[in-house]
């Protein structure tokens, strides 16, 4: 191609081609034809012009070799010639030129060239003949036909039309000039069907197609729509008029297309506005109509139409349905309404009732005008309704609303109040206002009223409203003393709501004020009542603490003072009795009694002086296994045992927070029982368990001696409470006293459970500590 | 100071006679009943042991055991405990405290101060013969002063009864 187009257009600095050694009889052949001929070789050097040519173009051979030939070819047309060149030489087929060459007398000849491949004997390319006929005459018959095309064309140009012909088979297309007007390509860009449709938009390309296959030759022409590619990047609309045609056997097409682009778009913005009405009808809920006075027609739209049960949302009625609909009591109204409005230009609207089939009662508010001819006649009513029920109800509520504010500044006996921060207005209300002689309502400025707050309160007053504005909290509370008209302060408690606007900024403050003098009264005495009840609690705590010394020093007086007689007794009973021994018998066993007597009284003594240090005593807590204890506690008891058969059975215990030697006095006593209630069994089953939660453990001591009855079970732990006669066990009626003061004192419970008989269960707990 | 001499007498203070009467009936049982002295508050307690007084002219000596009730008249238990512990001289004397009283803070007491032993009297007249004649034969039998060991393990027995 390349090497074609430099052979051709020729370059500095080659050699002059020489011409071609041609066989005689081929050169007499082609020298003596009537066509202007010229040779060129494979490599597309032109290499021969026959006698004709050179008589044409009164030129030397050696001239038109090579490229030199070009000389002599119009200008316009030299590109032209290289570009069909191009493609003829590159693809070695057959093809034709025109081409305008100067005759020898400075006049333009139209050529036409047919070149043709030439090959040797063995079929290889040697090179092209072109044999080329002067044509001027034929073509300025052609120009003279192509004259009125152009005609045509511009005619077509002018109305923004183009049009086209189209062989599908071929993908051949032609386009008249008018194209490029439209899409800004010129037509021999567009020669190519396919690349024709590239220029269609992607969305549109499958349609088109389908509906040119549908489209059959002879049938009246269709008008597409589709969407070009300008040149410039954007789409625009053609609307196409096809219609088909066969000729020579192949369907061809013939399309006349304009630009409706800006049709389009008008029918969009159309389209949109009228679903924009639509939406905007059924938004409102409303009706549009347009009443035809002369032929009482009334074309109406609008989903409230539905709603009114009078058919689809766009409908045709007659002025008297639609006037049915109105409610029976706004009828006249109504009536006079459009009557007046028939009289007058302006627009008028009325708000009245209309009721749907279904009963129910709409309040629309309606707006029309009056539309007239020339003559001033009344044509038509063009108007709308809006059906305006939830504002009515929202009105309602409003009303209802402020009502309920105005009772509701009654019912609270207080001062409601508005202060807008704008104008510094001050608006309050209430019937506190009344009770403290400030008449109906006190308007005026927020220092007039800071002048009635009670001095010690003012600042504080004043710091909390200006931090409430300045702040970002909505509300805020004061408390603060009011002077009344008489000079007297009330009790008020402030709450205020700000109102900011978008910004942030404090607009509005509302705020209401309530009479707390009562409460403040009450309070003051709530106040008193328990500084009074501290004193007395105080009191109390004095007078226990000195019962408590008191009994302390009894105690400890106990202890001594009557140990010491109860010892005397003894003590000289027993020298008596040992002057007794020749006495009888009787008076050696009254001396007997004597002496156990004062034996018991005094182990009671000393019992009941155990529990009240078990009372007193200052508690040691630690940590105490409660396994190891009950181990030793039996050990201690062997003694009491004496060898009678007994099953222990002892489960896992806690190690708890304790006293260890008053838990120890616990367990002693609930074990020591145990083995004395369980005297008559053999064996004798003591069962000591535990149980428990996070909260705290229960502890079991079970037997399986005597038992009890459960409705004595109150009575157990009361001090010398015995339930068994002192010939059946021994025992002061203190141990369990002891161990319910002990349990009691490490914070836990303490019972028992049984049945005569069948033994006893004594069930105690202690909290149970975290480090458990 | 040279180790005081004694004198082999026991010093039984104590106000009330009927307990006088069944201790000295009690270290009679035990052929100790002449060998005490017995005066009747703190005040004759002391001026016994500093040999003033009424006490002026007794036989020189430490008595071999001081059985020192608690609860008497004019000075207290607690006050002679405390001044004899106190006085060089006089600590090296026994003192077993006699008393009816349990308490916790008369036992805590009486051994803060250093007293030696701490009796309950038992209620039953045997089981105080029986104690009062142990004290006698520890302390007033023996004409030396108990090693500390031996006093170390009498002070345990006291504890133990109460």
């Amino acid at each position: 191609m390349k090497a074609r187009r430099q052979s051709r257009t020729g370059k500095r600095g080659r050699p002059a081609p020489r011409p071609a050694r041609l066989p005689a009889d081929f050169r007499l052949l082609i020298d003596n034809s009537p066509l202007l001929i010229w040779l060129s070789d494979s490599s597309n050097h032109c290499i021969y012009f026959n006698q004709r040519w050179l008589e044409f173009t009164g030129r030397s051979l050696a001239a038109e070799l090579g490229d030199g030939w070009l000389e002599g070819v119009h200008p316009d047309d030299r590109d032209a010639v290289r570009l069909e060149d191009l493609r003829g030489f590159d693809s070695r087929i057959e093809f034709r030129l025109e081409y305008r060459l100067r005759h020898h007398d400075g006049t333009w000849r139209w050529i036409l060239d047919q070149c043709t491949p030439r090959y040797d004997k063995r079929g290889r390319f040697v090179g092209y003949l072109g044999s080329c006929t002067d044509v001027t005459e034929l073509r300025d018959a052609a120009a003279n036909a192509t004259r009125w095309q152009r005609r045509y064309e511009g005619a077509l140009q002018a109305s923004g039309w183009a049009s086209y012909e189209l062989d599908r088979a071929a993908h051949r297309m032609m386009w008249s000039a008018g194209i490029e007007n439209l899409i800004g390509y010129a037509p021999q860009w567009l020669t190519d069907a396919a690349g024709w449709t590239n220029h269609v938009h992607p969305d549109d390309r499958d349609e088109l197609r389908r509906q040119l296959d549908a489209l059959l030759p002879g049938e009246a022409s269709s008008t597409l729509r589709y969407r070009v590619r300008h040149r410039d990047g954007g789409y625009l609309w053609l609307e196409d008029r096809v219609s088909c045609a066969v000729e020579d056997g192949a369907r061809r097409f013939v399309g006349f297309v304009s630009d409706v682009t800006e049709r389009v778009r008008t029918e969009e913005t159309l389209r949109r506005s009228e679903e924009r009405f639509r939406l905007a009808t059924d938004v409102v809920n409303g009706i549009v109509y347009a009443h035809d006075l002369d032929t009482d027609r009334v074309e109406c739209s609008g989903r409230l139409l539905e709603e009114l049960g009078i058919g689809q949302r766009d409908q045709v009625l007659d002025g008297a349905t639609w006037l049915r609909t109105v409610h029976p009591d706004d009828r006249a109204r109504v009536r006079a309404v459009v009557a007046r409005g028939r009289g007058m230009a302006a627009t008028l609207d009325a708000t009245f009732r209309l009721v749907t089939r279904a009963g129910a009662v709409l309040h629309v508010y309606g707006r029309m005008q009056v539309i007239r001819d020339a003559s001033e006649e009344p044509r038509r009513v063009i108007g709308f309704l809006v059906d305006v029920s939830g504002i009515r109800l929202a009105e309602e509520a409003l009303r209802m609303s402020e009502e309920r504010f105005r009772l509701a500044a009654e019912a609270v006996d207080g001062i409601v109040y508005e202060i807008d921060l704008r104008s510094g207005a001050v608006a309050r209300t209430g019937r506190l206002l009344q009770r403290l002689g400030y008449g109906d309502s006190l308007a005026g400025t927020g220092q007039a009223w800071l002048e009635l707050v009670h001095p010690d309160d003012r600042e504080l007053s004043a710091r909390r409203y200006a931090s409430l504005l300045a702040g970002t909290s909505d509300t805020a509370q004061t408390e603060y003393r009011l002077r009344d008209a008489h000079g007297n302060y009330h009790h008020v408690l402030d709450r205020l709501l700000v109102m900011r606007n978008e910004a942030g900024a404090p607009e509005r403050v509302i705020g209401c004020s309530l009479d707390i003098s009562a409460l403040k009264e009450a309070q003051q005495q709530v106040l008193d009542l328990n500084a009074e009840l501290e004193q007395r609690v105080a009191d109390r705590t004095a007078a226990l603490r000195a019962a408590n010394q008191e009994l302390e020093a009894f105690t400890y007086s106990v202890s001594h003072d009557l140990r010491a007689p109860l010892r005397h007794v003894a003590g000289f009973a027993d020298l008596l009795r040992s002057h007794l021994a020749g006495a009888d018998a009787t008076a050696q066993r009254y001396m007997e009694t004597i002496i156990q007597a004062t034996a018991r009284m005094a182990e009671m003594i000393d019992k009941l002086l155990a529990l009240s240090r078990v009372g007193r005593g200052e508690m040691h807590p630690a940590h105490v296994d409660l396994s190891e204890l009950v181990s030793e506690v039996r050990e201690e008891l062997q003694p009491v045992v004496d060898g009678r058969p007994i099953d222990w059975r002892i489960g896992p215990l806690p190690t708890v927070r304790g006293d260890r030697a008053l838990l120890r006095g616990a367990l002693q006593n609930l074990l020591d029982n145990a083995v004395k209630f369980s005297a008559g069994r053999a064996p004798a089953v003591i069962e000591v368990s535990a149980a428990g939660d996070a909260r705290e453990h229960e502890i079991v001591v079970r037997d399986n001696g005597a038992g009890f009855d459960m409705k004595y079970a109150g009575k157990l732990f009361g001090v010398f409470q015995r339930l068994h006669a002192p010939g059946e066990f021994e025992g002061t009626g203190i141990g369990l006293a002891s161990v319910r003061r002990i349990i009691s004192r490490h914070g836990g419970r303490v019972w028992a459970e049984g049945r005569p008989g069948a033994g006893a269960e004594f069930h105690f707990t202690l909290p149970a500590t975290r480090e458990d | 100071m040279s180790p005081a001499r004694k004198s082999g007498r026991i010093l039984l203070a104590e106000d009330d006679p009927r307990d006088v009467e069944l201790t000295l009936q009690a270290l009679s049982r035990h052929d100790l009943g002449s060998k005490v002295d017995v005066v009747s508050d703190g005040e004759q307690a002391l001026d016994y042991l500093y040999r003033r007084g009424t006490w002026e002219r007794r036989s020189a000596g430490h008595p071999a055991v001081v059985l020192l009730d608690l609860k008497m008249p004019k000075v207290d238990g607690l006050e002679v405990l405390r001044q004899v512990k106190r006085d060089e001289a006089l600590q090296i004397i026994p003192v077993v405290v006699l008393t009816s009283s349990r308490e916790e803070r008369d036992v805590t007491a009486s051994y803060d101060l250093g007293g030696n032993a701490y009796v309950v009297k038992p209620i039953h007249f045997n089981e105080f013969v029986d104690a009062v004649a142990e004290l006698g034969a520890f302390w007033g039998l023996l004409n030396e002063a108990p090693p500390d060991g031996y006093r170390a393990a009498m002070a345990a027995p006291g504890r133990l009864r109460s």
